[in-house]
């Protein structure tokens, strides 16, 4: 992984683990709420917000402390062979727990290679996080997809919404950004894990465009 | 592919310890039709567990507070066969450390998992790692049998019908290659997956390829690389170690596991092999910390055992902490009571010790008693025990006793270096090196000439006579490895010449088996067995 000279974050070791705990202590509450939507359908509409909300701080803490662990030199890729059909399988299915009868979640991989190379840890918290921002914003329809696409695979999460305002793009989170919503800090995420990925020379590349809706995309080479 | 996964009739045990933890990843399994869930909240209660009654998953935390850590749970299970391969193991860990655990060691987990996860993560694990398990059961199940070409050719069957999973079947095919002796073909597996990606295990394996077939150097020089660059892999120190004892530099190995203990100080298989590395360097102090942490790390853990102690004890010895090393036997004992292999090990040391103190009749004592015991169990089996045993009968004055353990060990493998360094630095320590070198040099040329005569007659012609006389020398030497194999090869020349024939190729499997069972790594295992191959192949025999 590329460490730039200025580390992205500023963050000391006792805000990195009091952010640790936190989101430990989360995690174990969203868990508490999927069990309780699971065991209770008629509380299952109701729980539906704070559930993605519960989630998307846990994500948001655990972006934070992965590019902390980045700019301390800390973080390891754990590169292996992954189905992309089986890995987006996972995450469609986390996502339809989320979103209930309002979106159409439609999932392509016929073009998929039958396995490829990388982080599957990584690589979803930055996927999660874009469909968490999909589910926010599309109005009734959200394509997940995964293709081989110029020697490396493309994962893509689409949506239907207005698409990404405009320095959004201009950026292509390059930068961490200062955002209430957190988007700014997920896309540099994506960006970041994207180019924590080498293969032969070429690095992974997060591209944002507006594609009848805002369109994430990600390719590891 | 989708497969309706029977979770009502699955048995899962939880490892965890903490309790809000157990209890919502039992909820959550319930809500996908788990009924039947144990809970265990540490790694002593999880193995009584096992061994009490069978499991179908196992998750189980990586931190389990106190004590042995999920990773040290899964090898022990593993190693101890208290699992089956078919039992799945599923690691929790929290994001801060997982990369320790996906490359710890050798034996991983079935799958991991990050926390904090959801309860669909989780279930959608589970359906992956019992997908996965049935994909492999036909290979398992021909592997259980003993049927590894068959389990070789199921695995080119799995790539072609299933391509996600080339990869995986590779790596497992590549394994089974190796354990039947065909490094070549190994080989290009694995150099043609770091050829797609420098994966560590890949590189680990092409390491281990390379030194199976001599290339020692060359095996050094990967992984040198491979513990710069990936250093919390730590499979490959152990490699490099075994691949620097092999190139005769026995300082540079106890540092490469010095190194890895620093990384990961609760491995026990890698703190007794830096004790005995540290042994052979005659690093007592190494040597001591090292089984002072097993003994310490490895309380209620079925990879500790009484000759654990005795090193311990042994190392204080060698040291001069003879009080400690009191201590240390009676703990020995009062751990293992009414164990005579216990008894034995602490008679041993402690006939050491009391020839350092200077208490002759007492040494005297405890080797004889030794002795009797190990004349009536057979306990002294393994090459350090035997040495020890034969140091405390030198030591002690029971000079032919002593002279007949040794003159037997080096029978058993003439050609391996360290084991003729140890027994010659026996009598060093004692300050008769000479007789050391005498002793040594007989033993080898009783083995040598036995075997030469044999490899003569058969270089003649005359395979009948070289069979007979190597029979007998095995029957003479049964220990020997390279006479068993030499033996295996005359027979399986009759069954070239004359057909095939059910008896001979008995006697020859025999041999091989006992060859393997005493070293599985010796060069000229490989080929023999290859040639028990092509012959049951061209007589249409299977095996």
């Amino acid at each position: 992984m590329t460490t730039d000279a200025r580390p992205a974050l500023e963050l000391t070791a006792l805000a990195a683990s009091q952010f640790h705990e936190l989101k430990n202590q989360l995690g174990q509450l969203a868990l508490a709420l999927d069990e309780v939507a699971t065991s209770h359908p008629d509380s299952a509409a109701a729980l539906r917000e704070p559930r993605i909300n519960c989630r998307a701080i846990v994500e948001r803490l655990v972006q934070i402390l992965t590019l902390y662990k980045r700019d301390e030199g800390r973080l390891l890729l754990n590169v292996e062979a992954h189905d992309p059909a089986e890995f987006l399988t996972e995450l469609v299915a986390e996502t339809r727990t989320l979103c209930g009868p309002r979106l159409t979640i439609v999932v392509r991989h016929d073009t998929a290679p039958p396995f490829w190379f990388f982080d599957r840890y990584l690589v979803q918290i930055a996927l999660f996080n874009a469909l968490h921002n999909a589910l926010k914003f599309a109005l009734a329809r959200i394509e997940i997809s995964a293709e081989a696409h110029d020697g490396g695979l493309l994962l893509g999460v689409r949506d239907d919404s207005g698409g990404y305002p405009a320095h959004i793009l201009a950026d292509q989170g390059r930068q961490p950004g200062p955002s209430a919503s957190g988007t700014g800090l997920g896309l540099f995420f994506a960006h970041s894990i994207a180019q924590a990925h080498e293969n032969h020379g070429r690095r992974g590349e997060l591209r944002l465009t507006n594609t009848d809706g805002a369109c994430f995309q990600l390719w590891l080479p | 592919m989708v497969l309706d996964i029977d979770y009502p009739g699955k048995h899962v045990l939880v490892v965890d310890d903490h309790p809000g933890m157990r209890a919502s990843i039992r909820a959550t399994l319930g809500n996908f039709g788990v009924v039947r869930t144990d809970l265990a909240n540490n790694a002593q209660e999880a193995t009584r567990r096992v061994r009490q009654e069978p499991y179908d998953i196992i998750i189980s935390d990586y931190h389990l507070g106190e004590g042995r850590d999920g990773q040290q749970l899964l090898e022990e299970l593993r190693h101890a066969r208290l699992i089956p391969p078919s039992t799945v193991f599923l690691m929790v860990t929290a994001e801060a450390g997982y990369e320790k655990v996906m490359t710890a060691a050798e034996v991983a987990p079935d799958d991991y998992l990050i926390k904090p996860f959801t309860a669909e993560l989780l279930h959608q694990r589970l359906n992956r790692i019992l997908r996965r398990k049935a994909a492999f059961a036909a290979i398992h199940q021909a592997m259980n049998a003993g049927k590894v070409e068959q389990a070789v050719t199921l695995c080119d069957q799995l790539i072609a019908e299933q391509p996600a999973l080339t990869v995986e079947a590779i790596r497992l095919k590549a394994e089974l290659l190796s354990s039947i002796g065909q490094f070549e073909h190994a080989q290009r597996l694995y150099e043609q997956v770091i050829a797609l990606r420098p994966l560590p295990w890949a590189r680990l394996g092409l390491a281990k390829t390379l030194m199976r077939q001599g290339q020692t150097r060359e095996a050094e020089t990967l992984l040198q690389a491979l513990t710069a660059e990936a250093p919390d892999y730590l499979a490959a120190y152990d490699l490099l170690a075994r691949v620097q004892s092999l190139l005769n530099r026995p300082r540079e190995a106890q540092e490469t596991l010095q190194r890895a203990v620093r990384r990961s100080p609760n491995t026990l298989p890698r703190l007794k092999n830096l004790g005995e590395v540290a042994f052979a360097n005659r690093d007592y102090a190494v040597a001591e910390q090292a089984y002072a942490a097993v003994v310490e790390k490895g309380v209620h853990s079925a990879l500790r055992s009484p000759g654990d102690h005795a090193r311990l004890a042994r190392a204080q010895v060698d040291q001069n902490k003879l009080t400690q090393a009191g201590a240390t036997l009676k703990a020995l004992r009062a751990h293992y009571p009414n164990d005579p292999k216990a008894e034995f090990a602490a008679l041993v040391v402690e006939s050491l010790k009391e020839t350092r103190a200077g208490h002759a009749e007492a040494a005297a004592a405890a080797v004889d008693k030794a002795l009797t015991l190990n004349e009536a169990h057979g306990l002294a089996h393994d090459e350090a025990m035997t040495l020890d045993l034969a140091r405390a009968c030198l030591g002690a004055g029971r000079e032919d006793q002593g002279k007949r353990l040794v003159t037997t060990l080096v029978h058993s493998n003439h050609e391996d270096g360290a084991l003729l360094d140890k027994a010659r630095n026996l009598f060093a320590e004692l300050g008769r090196p000479e007789d050391g070198e005498q002793l040594v040099r007989d033993s080898i040329q009783a083995a040598v000439t036995l075997n030469n005569r044999a490899v003569r007659m058969a270089q003649q012609g005359d395979i009948d006579g070289a069979v007979e006389l190597l029979e007998e020398a095995a029957g003479d030497l049964p220990d020997n490895v390279l006479i068993r194999l030499n033996t295996a090869h005359a027979l399986l020349t009759l069954i070239q010449q004359r057909g095939w024939d059910a008896h001979l190729a008995a006697r020859a499997r025999d041999h091989l088996n006992q060859a393997k069972q005493r070293n599985a790594e010796h060069p000229k295992l490989a080929k023999v067995i290859g040639l028990f191959r092509d012959l049951a192949k061209q007589h249409g025999v299977m095996n």
